[in-house]
């Protein structure tokens, strides 16, 4: 009987470590990671018929620099590339550029063909050797920097999961002459500070200009008739038209996330209320009616809520109401004053311009008031603006000093990678918007 | 993918249980069926045959060569087919060293056994099989083919050295297994390499379990995201995990302790990074 149980016994350890060290797998659970940003390498666009013109490296450097700016890749310098790509139909040595670290791997080129011009385009994980995306864009040559904005968004979105906001414009109050006598014009430019455009003459004084979702058109405050007033410009066709008439001042507008209404502050008596207005029958309706100073609105990307700020409390304080005008809750509680809140694009959070002992500052919270986070913080900062994928802010930056002035910065909404956009002159009150194509 | 494995290992655990439960009796059967013949033919030499083991045991011990020869229960089947040389080779290849006492304890055991009724019907049925077959070499086959189980299951002298050995054995079952201070190396390591997709919404629940086989060099011989969309977890934040594992590679671990490390299974869960 011994000898049966002594097998017995030996049988049990037998199994038991045979089942638990030979059959399942070591198990590792990976809670950290290593946040920084991806390496990849951005081959030269092949542009064989063409190759004086330039235009192929003209838009890898583009490609290059927005993702760079991003904060989320590190562009390698094509100087270490290791191996040289001749086409973009083979599939390339990956392990040449595993070696200079490279994850993804980007090749394109160009073909002329009938004065339009096809870039065909890959990406490739150098660490799984797939193909992560190939696609082509055919274009005319003036739209090369939409082009080269566009395959970047492709390979942000490829990458990180997010929507890209490349292929983007910003308008923004250009601002010249001496702080005491300061032009000031609506203006556009590419997200990148490219092709920046002036608008008006800077005859009349402008502020706030905030783009309509399909980027066509801006709304904006114009002191064009003496008064403040809401008007809508087209790019376009470069027309200017007065929001409504108002039995006042007009001013802080936006859009709607459908563009067929626009929201807007009208003073009455000390204070101001909240108003929206049809724009195809230019029906207005009111949304406040309190002696506070109600303004600064902005739409959820639903529609189905309005954030705002209003003194009625005794400081300025963001608000969130129904998109009628009912249950208006306080969402801020934090020291000093709150003002121009925007509801993020993706709608999970509200930036602000929060005032606080003299320091003015860039702030998120989530869109029932908590979780604030201040993004950054100095002498003046103000007018928050969301990337179409609610990842990015711009916002303006007022240096000191008789010649200071206002330039235009980028952050992410983690607070890193600020960075200045470079505008020929001072600029203020950006607004971002959608993708364009 | 991760169903296969599980039902595999499930089904392979149940089987081990029912070999545990079951199968016991069915080594025992294995080993004592040329044994019941012995009882049947030789019932009246087997004592004999045990006492003239213990006495060549005695001669060889006296001779100081205790590596050639031990005597062992299970050889006594052997001795059924009157094959000497039969024996003399299962004693070479099988030497063992134990104490004449101990001998007897086990043939006392032995002899215990045989008497136990129970047993007898099932033996019998055995022995009839075995003896209807007339053909020698089938016989011996048959002989052969319980010698070979018998050598590949661990018999009593095996088991009694397992239980003799029993600390040593423990020792070099915790060497093989790796440690908790290997595992938080290859953790920190893949940490590094770990680049996941944190800014978009959701980010926070895309868990994502890779499977990897290694060879012993430390190079991934295969890679397997056991996760797929089904649970939220997207292509990206799919493909940032294959990375990391592709990346870090390849992996130092002890050599051996291969059966260890051959297989891992990696959870990427980004909640901590994002505040939960």
């Amino acid at each position: 009987m011994t000898n049966r149980m002594n097998r017995f016994i030996f049988l049990l350890f037998f199994l038991l470590f045979y089942s638990t060290t030979s059959q399942a797998a070591l198990e590792i659970d990976v809670t950290e990671g290593n946040l920084r940003p991806m390496p990849i390498a951005i081959t030269t666009v092949i542009d064989r018929q063409n190759e004086q013109l330039g235009l192929g490296l003209d838009i890898t450097k583009v490609i290059a620099s927005d993702l760079a700016g991003s904060g989320l890749f590190y562009p390698i310098n094509p100087k270490a590339f290791l191996d040289e790509v001749n086409s973009v139909d083979r599939s390339p040595n990956f392990n040449s550029w595993r070696v200079i670290n490279a994850e993804a791997l980007f090749t394109a080129e160009l073909v002329y063909d009938n004065e339009r011009y096809r870039i065909n385009y890959k990406l490739w994980d150098t660490f799984t050797e797939k193909s992560l995306e190939a696609n082509y864009l055919v274009f005319s040559k003036s739209k090369w920097r939409n082009v080269a904005h566009m395959i970047a968004d492709t390979i942000y979105t490829r990458l990180t999961d997010e929507k890209g906001y490349f292929d983007t414009q910003i308008a923004f109050i250009a601002e010249s002459g001496p702080k005491t006598e300061r032009i000031k014009r609506l203006a556009i430019m590419d997200q990148d500070g490219q092709n920046a455009v002036l608008l008006t003459s800077g005859r009349d004084l402008v502020l706030t200009p905030r783009f309509s979702p399909n980027g066509k058109e801006l709304v904006y405050l114009s002191y064009r008739n003496g008064q403040p007033q809401v008007y809508i410009y087209d790019i376009q066709s470069k027309q200017t038209y007065v929001v409504g008439t108002f039995p006042g001042i007009t001013f802080a507008p936006r859009f709607s996330p459908d563009g067929k209404k626009i929201i807007m502050s009208l003073q009455e008596g000390v204070g101001s209320n909240l108003f929206e207005m049809d724009l195809s029958n230019f029906d207005r309706k009111r949304l406040t009616n309190t002696s506070d100073i109600n303004t600064a609105p902005s739409y959820s990307p639903d529609s189905s809520n309005i954030v705002f700020e209003s003194d009625k409390s005794g400081t300025q304080q963001l608000y969130v109401m129904d998109a009628n005008g009912n249950n208006v809750r306080r969402i801020s509680f934090g020291t000093g004053s709150y003002s121009t809140p925007v509801w993020s694009p993706r709608g999970d959070y509200i930036a602000f311009t929060k005032i606080s002992k003299g320091r003015f500052m860039i702030g998120v919270m989530f869109t029932d008031g908590s979780g604030e986070r201040i993004i950054t913080d100095g002498f003046h900062n103000e007018g928050p603006t969301w990337a179409p994928n609610g990842r990015v802010l711009m916002f303006f930056r007022e240096s000191p000093g008789e010649d200071g002035g206002p330039m235009i910065y980028s952050v992410d909404i983690t607070g890193y990678n600020e960075r200045k956009i470079e505008t020929p002159g001072y600029a203020s009150d950006p607004s971002w918007s959608a993708l364009m194509n | 993918m991760l169903a296969k494995p599980i039902s595999i290992s499930v089904l392979l655990h149940l089987l081990f249980v029912v070999i545990i439960i079951t199968g016991l009796p069915s080594f025992d059967r294995l080993e004592e069926s040329p044994m019941s013949i012995v009882e049947i033919e030789l019932i009246n030499n087997l004592p004999a045959i045990t006492q003239e083991i213990i006495e060549d045991d005695s001669k060889e011990e006296s001779a100081s060569d205790k590596k050639k020869y031990s005597a062992t229960p299970n050889v006594k089947p052997s001795m059924r087919s009157e094959e000497s040389k039969n024996m003399s080779v299962l004693e070479n290849e099988e030497p063992i060293e134990k104490t004449t006492n101990a001998k007897q304890q086990e043939d006392e055991n032995i002899m215990e056994f045989f008497s136990t009724p129970e047993i007898k019907p099932e033996l019998n049925k055995i022995n009839d099989k075995l003896l209807t077959n007339l053909d020698y070499d089938e016989n011996k086959k048959e002989t052969d083919k319980v010698t070979a189980l018998l050598d590949k299951f661990p018999d009593e002298r095996d088991i009694g050295e397992m239980i003799e050995n029993k600390p040593q054995e423990k020792n070099l079952t915790s060497d093989n297994i790796i440690t908790a201070g290997e595992i938080s190396n290859m953790r920190s390591q893949i940490e590094m390499c770990w680049n996941p997709p944190v800014g978009v919404r959701g980010a926070a629940s895309q868990r994502v379990q890779v499977m990897i086989a290694l060879n012993k060099d430390g190079t991934i011989s295969n890679v397997e995201p056991i996760t797929r969309d089904s649970n939220g977890s997207r292509e990206v934040a799919i493909d940032a995990a294959v990375r990391a594992v592709l990346r870090c590679a390849p992996y130092e671990f002890p050599i051996e302790k291969y059966e260890s490390w051959k297989e891992i299974k990696f959870t990427f869960d980004p909640r901590n990074m994002l505040g939960g």
